[in-house]
């Protein structure tokens, strides 16, 4: 794997070289994980040196409070990945970026309790776990929608403040806290957990952002990206286990503490919120007008001094 | 046949008495070890219980010092708020206890003052000089608002040790955060105070956990995470669930739920390739340490104690074997003997030697037997070759006198004047039977006759007759005067009371008249020259040997030329076969009736002879048969 390694990071030096490659930098939304093994993989195996592309992944520090939006937005970073209605709601604060990539088709927001839950409502009044800035707002418009009352507590790390009994129950996702928990207490009986999906709120999730400005001078550029970023993840779908290889080559390059079962079970999971259920395949269907004009009418409902986003300006 | 042919006596009783021995021996061991193994197996479980409790009490040494220093700190920074000198009480708190390697006191936004969202104060340690340090951190570039050591205590209202994270400069030491909340006298929450250990002896002190050469410590966090494992790559990556869930080992997962329930235990559990016996107990602080023992090295006792069982009962059952067989041997060879005796006995060698017995068991009572069933073969042997010798001397006797007899019938008949032919076929090797014929000039005597009895003494009494007879037919008599000379002849001195039925004739071959007397025998069959048959009348006498001094009655009759004359034996008419019915008379007549007229006599004595042995169809003759024809 080294070897191969050298032997990317040489041909994109070469190539940038012989062919005055375009430099673009992209920021994964979180730390090495295989939720970013597309990009990994489009890297790895060349797909952005072929399309002229010289890439450069840089990831966010753990524990980190900026997001990958606040690096694209302060131009750090020409790419990055993040979650669709996290988006609309920088771009409402009018941060001009856009929805150039939609990967994930479904969501993976998913609740945990600490007790069984017979009904949804069995949260009312609990302390729920969140992350302090964004991806909770599926679970906000839930509450809000169904006015149920929870005292949400901000976390960095959902397994301790969840174990130690501090909270009562806590959001994650299905590719990756959930399976920090699971770990953690090796089962989880299934009538602990709520999945927003399956109540009627199953949005898109993880995509691809870049700014207007460069998108407006970087079209071409942006598409190749986006183009070589696909034939990535298909490439990881159809060779989990070297895009697994490939993922532990990075979790180990840069000391995230995690194992190769917990990145397994993450692949699989980010790989089956790609499969659009319309079409039961990964299609990276761009997300459409009705969805972006429902999501702000919940965001307004949720923040009144939320702007709502122009579908046409937004979705690339 | 050969007497190797299947298992011994010895080898087969050996073997059954090894197989019961041995169900019991190994039954026995069993229990044995069972009781061994369970006592064993609890004295293992006690001996690693003791050494894990050791460790355990080492590493809470020092959780507990931490724990005292910080709590102690922490209720001064309660009892005296904010406006105590907090720089004091941290670096204080660092010198307390040389494990510490930061502590520090963070307070709510505002409350420390007014415009601080973020208020830390944190005292460090250098490595290298030993100078401590202290900073206030009061950026959001440290959110601490939002990480463990701040939440959980704030949340949960008590002390709370932090799951072990490596060290922010990237080495690879560890350090665990204790973390107290702090209330103020209303109850009010209004910080937290921090102590950071350094755990670089941790992975140290649980490694002393050595109850075994090969005994293992595993240190787990509350959230399942290895603190200390002897595979590094594990340690922070990985949590105890992470094998079984990758192997979807539901079995194995009972287990480590089981180590993290908290309560202390023994279980097997995997570890590697290898199953191992976890002794596993809680630390105060929540944490998990599990004690891992090869179950070879757990179970060294019980399998030096079960190796032991197992060398003697196999070298138990060696020895019996040997010294059952050999002994079983010693006592059963002599039947072996026995066996090799009768089987040469069997072979013709009578006087094989019969090993003798020492014991005065079954054993001599079969020799014994042996014995006496070789005397009593050898006294039937010797008795036998006697009675074969005597048998075969007689049979050699009797064959002579046959022969002696045969010679005193003749065999060359007259043939001057008429067709005489006969012929005598003795039952045994000599016969009481008897015919002769002389022809003197014209006359032509012929006689048959039958003595009583059989075997030598008729034979003996047919030659005398047939001397007789021919004595008689010197002297010119009549054929009745003839007989009664013979008659008288034989009863001087018969005190056997022998007697012979005779038929005897004189034919004068030129006028064909024949004289004949019948003495007790058979009437003879006369065929005319028609062919027609019937017996020939003749006066009753007695058989001659009967009464001194009998007078014959003889007849005569003038024959035709043509005719024929069968004298004969009752041998003939009573022929029997099987089914005992007589070949009989009639029969004899219809045989002569089918005579055929060109027949010579010998063809007719042939044939009347191959009639009687169809009729009689195999059956064992009893009797002479005699035939004599004439034919003119």
């Amino acid at each position: 794997m080294k070897k191969l390694l050298t032997f990317s990071l040489l041909s994109a030096f070469c190539c940038t070289l012989a062919s005055g490659q375009q430099k673009i930098s992209f920021m994964p939304n979180w730390i090495d994980q295989a939720q970013f093994a597309g990009f990994y993989l489009a890297y790895e195996k060349g797909f952005y040196a072929e399309e002229g592309l010289d890439v450069t992944i840089r990831h966010m520090k753990q524990g980190s409070s900026r997001s990958s939006l606040d690096y694209l937005e302060k131009g750090e970073v020409d790419i990055c990945t993040s979650q669709l209605i996290a988006s609309m709601i920088e771009r409402g604060k009018g941060k001009k970026i856009v929805n150039v990539l939609q990967l994930a088709q479904n969501t993976g927001l998913m609740l945990v309790s600490r007790t069984p839950l017979k009904s949804f409502r069995d949260i009312e009044g609990k302390k729920v776990g969140r992350w302090k800035s964004a991806y909770f707002e599926i679970a906000e418009i839930f509450c809000n929608d169904y006015k149920i009352n929870v005292d949400w507590i901000t976390y960095l790390n959902d397994v301790n403040i969840f174990i130690s009994g501090a909270v009562d129950a806590t959001l994650c996702f299905s590719y990756h806290e959930y399976f920090n928990l699971l770990f953690a207490k090796g089962s989880i009986p299934e009538d602990h957990t709520l999945k927003f999906s399956e109540l009627g709120y199953n949005f898109p999730e993880d995509a691809v952002f870049t700014t207007d400005s460069f998108y407006q001078n970087n079209r071409e550029a942006v598409e190749k990206f986006t183009r070589a970023t696909k034939r990535g993840w298909e490439y990881a779908a159809k060779n989990r286990e070297e895009a697994l290889e490939v993922v532990m080559e990075y979790v180990k390059k840069n000391n995230v503490a995690t194992n190769r079962p917990m990145q397994r079970f993450m692949l699989d999971e980010i790989l089956n919120l790609q499969v659009n259920s319309q079409s039961g395949k990964a299609d990276f269907k761009k997300v459409e007008e009705r969805v972006v004009n429902m999501l702000n009418d919940a965001l307004m409902n949720l923040d009144e001094e939320y702007r709502p986003v122009i579908y046409k300006d937004f979705i690339k | 046949m050969t007497l190797a042919a299947s298992k011994s006596i010895s080898k087969r009783l050996s073997q059954k008495i090894l197989r019961i021995t041995a169900a019991v021996f190994v039954a026995a061991v069993i229990c044995v070890g069972i009781v061994s193994f369970n006592a064993i197996v609890l004295e293992s479980r006690q001996n690693a219980s003791r050494a894990l409790s050791n460790n355990i009490l080492e590493i809470e040494k020092v959780l507990t010092g931490v724990e005292s220093a910080s709590d102690m700190a922490a209720r001064v920074v309660q009892i005296f708020g904010p406006v105590v000198n907090l720089d004091s009480i941290s670096t204080g708190l660092l010198k307390a206890d040389s494990a510490l390697v930061a502590c520090g006191i963070a307070f709510e936004p505002y409350k420390l003052r007014e415009n601080e969202m973020y208020s830390l104060i944190l005292s460090t340690q250098d490595e290298d000089t030993g100078e401590i340090s202290t900073v206030k951190m009061d950026g959001e570039e440290y959110d601490y608002l939002t990480m463990d050591w701040y939440q959980i205590p704030k949340l949960t209202g008590q002390a709370y040790w932090n799951e072990p994270v490596y060290d922010e400069g990237g080495s690879s030491s560890m350090i665990s955060t204790y973390s107290v909340p702090l209330f103020n006298r209303t109850g009010e929450f209004f910080g937290v105070l921090r102590a950071d250990v350094s755990l670089e002896w941790l992975t140290r002190v649980a490694e002393k956990f050595r109850p075994y050469e090969s005994a293992k410590t595993l240190l787990v966090g509350k959230s399942g995470t290895f603190i200390s494992h002897p595979d590094k790559e594990k340690i922070l990556n990985e949590t105890i669930y992470t094998d079984c869930l990758d192997k979807a080992d539901d079995k194995a997962l009972a287990v480590c739920q089981k180590i993290m329930s908290g309560e202390p235990g023994i279980s097997v559990m995997a570890f590697g390739e290898e199953n191992y016996y976890a002794v596993y107990a809680p630390l105060q602080n929540g944490w998990r340490a599990i004690g891992l023992c090869s179950r070879r090295d757990f179970l060294k006792g019980a399998e030096k104690i079960n190796v032991s069982l197992y060398l003697i009962v196999i070298l138990g059952l060696i020895i019996l074997y040997v010294t059952s067989r050999k002994t079983i041997s010693k006592m059963t060879r002599p039947v072996t003997e026995f066996a090799y005796s009768a089987m040469n006995m069997s072979r013709g060698n009578f006087h094989a030697r019969i090993p003798s017995v020492d014991t005065k068991d079954e054993l001599l009572k079969l020799h014994d037997s042996l014995k006496y069933l070789q005397s009593s073969i050898n006294d039937y042997i010797s008795e036998l070759k006697i009675a074969t010798s005597n048998k075969e001397r007689m049979e050699s006797e009797l064959s002579i006198a046959s022969m002696v007899q045969k010679s005193m019938l003749i065999h060359t008949f007259p043939d001057d004047g008429a067709d005489i032919f006969a012929n005598l076929v003795p039952a045994k090797e000599i016969g009481g039977d008897l015919y002769d014929v002389i022809q003197e000039g014209k006359y032509l005597f012929f006689t048959v006759g039958d003595v009583s009895g059989k075997g030598v003494p008729a034979a003996l009494f047919m030659a005398i007759t047939r001397s007789a007879f021919r004595f008689a037919a010197s002297l010119g008599l009549s054929v009745a005067e003839s007989v009664s000379r013979i008659n008288d002849n034989f009863c001087v001195g018969n005190e056997e009371g022998m007697f012979v039925t005779l038929f005897v004739a004189r034919i004068n071959l030129e006028t064909l008249e024949m004289e004949y007397c019948n003495a007790g025998h058979n009437p003879v069959v006369i065929v005319g020259p028609d062919g027609k048959a019937d017996f020939l009348r003749a006066k009753s006498n007695i058989a001659a040997g009967l009464f001194q001094g009998f007078s014959y009655v003889g007849e005569s009759v003038r024959l035709e030329k043509g005719s024929r004359l069968i004298a004969y034996t009752d041998g003939v008419t009573e022929a029997e076969k099987k089914n005992k019915s007589q070949y009989g008379e009639s029969r004899l007549i219809g045989f002569a009736s089918g005579i055929k007229p060109e027949s010579t006599s010998r063809e007719v004595v042939e044939n009347l002879f191959d009639s009687v042995r169809e009729f009689t169809d195999g059956n064992e003759r009893n009797d002479d048969i005699t035939i004599l024809t004439v034919t003119l």
